[in-house]
């Protein structure tokens, strides 16, 4: 469920990444109450331990397929919330930068996707009150089913809005859900079951590493437990993201003020004005804007965007790509390749 | 080879790709290098969804990281592959999905092949321009890079643990499938039933692990809180010259469509 950058746009990868860094920031914070705890060295080595084991495939009886642990539930029941984030934070930029496996524009979104909802909403809302003050192992298993179900739910749900709110695809948010969410219904039993798996293996070898059920004492990493506030703030976070984005989806026709206005003063859209500052300005910035108009800067080569063609008999469309426009294009890519091979060969001749 | 090996083997060879290496952007300061790299990410994404040539002028950011990387062409090609499936199973939606006609030299097909294209040429250029700056900067100027930007230091602090032990546990989940492996016949992959005490026969290891590396990191004066920071290091004329000139270009490629600035030239040059 890794974003590639191909699929984002600058404003949401921004959003996302001021939304992670900000829940990053608080996690730290929380993290400083507790400085008894071995916190580097054991979230460190958490990471490296989610990464290995995501290598250990497991056979599904029937399918003939395999599955692996996802690692943000995982996280938050060994860790705790907080270092549960923070790890799985570091993990993904660790799999982005050496692995290509989501993009560095894209963090933001993945670390939200993959840790928000099941460290913050799946593990507090629906591990820890199914787990319950006396765990047992069906109980055990019930949760992390549960939690990884639904977190990853959400997760998909929130790369389908994502990928959406940036513009980089035509598929319609039915058409997108329809294919994520099924597949992701099945990756998360499949994940609840590893998840379950390690949690029943711990709990009955060495119980204590688990969070401490309420009144226990325990020595456990995962004894921060979010309180009722943490979770109203992170779902006051989440509002808030979906709420702006929604807002990029309002009717593109004009809200009731702009109609009235519309409406009252038609003679004045017909006034061509002068070319002055302000309108070069304005076409600067339209040319410059990364959302302009909550959107995407008008492009001489989508005929889609204007409405007025769609009206047009097919095939009057056309994408004003001439051929000489290919043949630019060719040559761009040829001197893109070319400065690489030139600067390459001058580099290893230069380094001996 | 599988994929665990895969990892093992890439992770083997970074280490020596980018150690000791002194090439002109090596000596530029890493948060110039990484400003630049995530400069390259906001202006390739800012394009719509239906620009292919336009963005292609972007290719030479990639490329000439490429020539300063020791990263092979056919080592990038075999990232691309695993990265380009996803891109492509998301793209070949679209020209069945926008089947509105465009008239590109002549030709016409659906626009959602546009799309699919656009899609293609992004996913391309963010993948190789990300891996290439890791190659190009290193694990030492990637951490140092992070600092500058001002990543706090516990947190580049506990990416590098997590990086090095990657390496150490990847090698003893290898150990663990090779031994399972080895007592269980034919079977391919882990049953369910055994995974969890595999699985969490390492994570009981990696626990105790993480105590004793905290405890010998303590002893040797190691503040948990307070990480000692890494050199800032100073930017001199070259590096703001760097970013600047970047920037210039990227802003050039974001206003300007140069493919076709290029083929008009040409055909007032040469017509055809």
């Amino acid at each position: 469920m890794h974003m590639a950058d191909a699929l984002i746009s600058p404003a949401v990868g921004g959003v996302f990444w001021a939304a992670t860094a900000g829940l990053a920031a608080h996690s730290a914070r929380k993290i400083r109450d507790n400085p008894e705890q071995p916190d580097i060295p054991l979230m460190g080595v958490m990471g490296a331990f989610v990464f290995a084991a995501q290598m250990i495939n497991f056979s599904i009886p029937g399918t003939g397929s395999s599955g692996h642990l996802g690692g943000g539930l995982l996280l938050a029941i060994l860790l705790g919330p907080w270092r549960g984030f923070l790890t799985l934070a570091s993990v993904l930029l660790i799999q982005c930068l050496f692995f290509a496996d989501g993009g560095l524009l894209a963090w933001g979104c993945n670390v939200f996707n993959l840790g928000f909802y099941t460290c913050f909403l799946a593990y507090p809302l629906l591990y820890l009150p199914i787990r319950g003050a006396q765990p047992t192992r069906r109980r055990l298993v019930i949760a992390s089913l549960v939690a990884a179900v639904v977190g990853l739910q959400l997760g998909a749900f929130s790369v389908v809005l994502e990928t959406l709110f940036s513009g980089v695809t035509s598929l319609s948010l039915g058409a997108f859900i329809l294919l994520m969410q099924p597949i992701h219904l099945a990756i998360g039993v499949v994940e609840g079951l590893a998840t379950a798996a390690l949690v029943c293996y711990v709990w009955r070898v060495r119980p204590e590493i688990l969070a401490p059920a309420s009144g226990q004492s325990g020595t456990g990493a995962g004894s921060a437990i979010l309180s009722r506030r943490s979770v109203l703030l992170s779902l006051a976070v989440l509002a808030l993201l979906v709420g702006g984005f929604l807002s990029w989806f309002a009717s593109p026709s004009p809200d009731g003020l702009e109609w009235a206005l519309e409406k009252t003063a038609p003679a004045e859209a017909e006034v061509t004005p002068e070319p002055d500052i302000r309108s070069t300005l304005a076409v600067w910035q339209e040319k410059t804007a990364i959302l302009p108009d909550y959107g995407f800067p008008a492009d001489p080569e989508e005929p889609a965007s204007l409405e007025a063609e769609e009206a047009e008999a097919w095939p009057a469309v056309n994408a004003g790509t001439s051929l000489a426009g290919v043949v630019g294009s060719a040559l761009t890519l040829l001197l893109a390749g070319l400065v690489g091979l030139v600067v390459s060969r001058w580099h290893r001749l230069a380094s001996g | 080879m599988p994929i665990l090996q895969q990892c093992l083997t890439w992770l083997r060879d970074f280490d020596h790709l980018a150690d000791s290496r002194s090439t002109p952007l090596n000596r530029r300061q890493p948060a110039a290098v990484f400003l630049v790299a995530i400069a390259f990410l906001v202006t390739l994404m800012s394009f719509s969804r239906y620009q292919v040539a336009a963005l292609l002028p972007l290719a030479i950011y990639p490329a000439l990281l490429w020539g300063f990387s020791p990263l092979s062409l056919a080592r990038l090609a075999s990232f691309l592959l695993l990265v380009e499936p996803i891109i492509i199973c998301l793209g070949i939606l679209h020209p069945w999905l926008d089947t509105r006609p465009v008239t590109v030299a002549g030709f016409v097909f659906a626009q959602g092949w546009l799309v699919f294209l656009s899609l293609l040429v992004r996913g391309t250029l963010a993948t190789s321009s990300v891996l290439l700056l890791t190659t190009t900067l290193g694990l030492d100027g990637l951490w140092r890079g992070l600092r500058q930007l001002r990543v706090p230091a516990w947190l580049v602090l506990q990416m590098a643990l997590t990086y090095r032990y990657i390496l150490v546990l990847l090698e003893e989940t290898e150990r663990i499938l090779t031994a399972y492996r080895l007592r269980s016949g034919r079977r391919t992959g882990v049953r369910l039933g055994d995974w969890g005490s595999l699985a969490g026969g390492l994570f009981l290891r990696t626990y105790d692990r993480a105590g004793r590396v905290h405890q010998a990191m303590l002893l040797r004066g190691f503040a948990t809180h307070n990480p000692s920071p890494v050199p800032p290091g100073t930017w001199v004329a070259q590096d703001y010259l760097y970013v600047l000139l970047w920037f210039a270009f990227f802003a050039l490629v974001r206003t300007h469509d140069l493919p076709s600035w290029l083929g008009q030239s040409l055909e007032r040059i040469f017509p055809w």
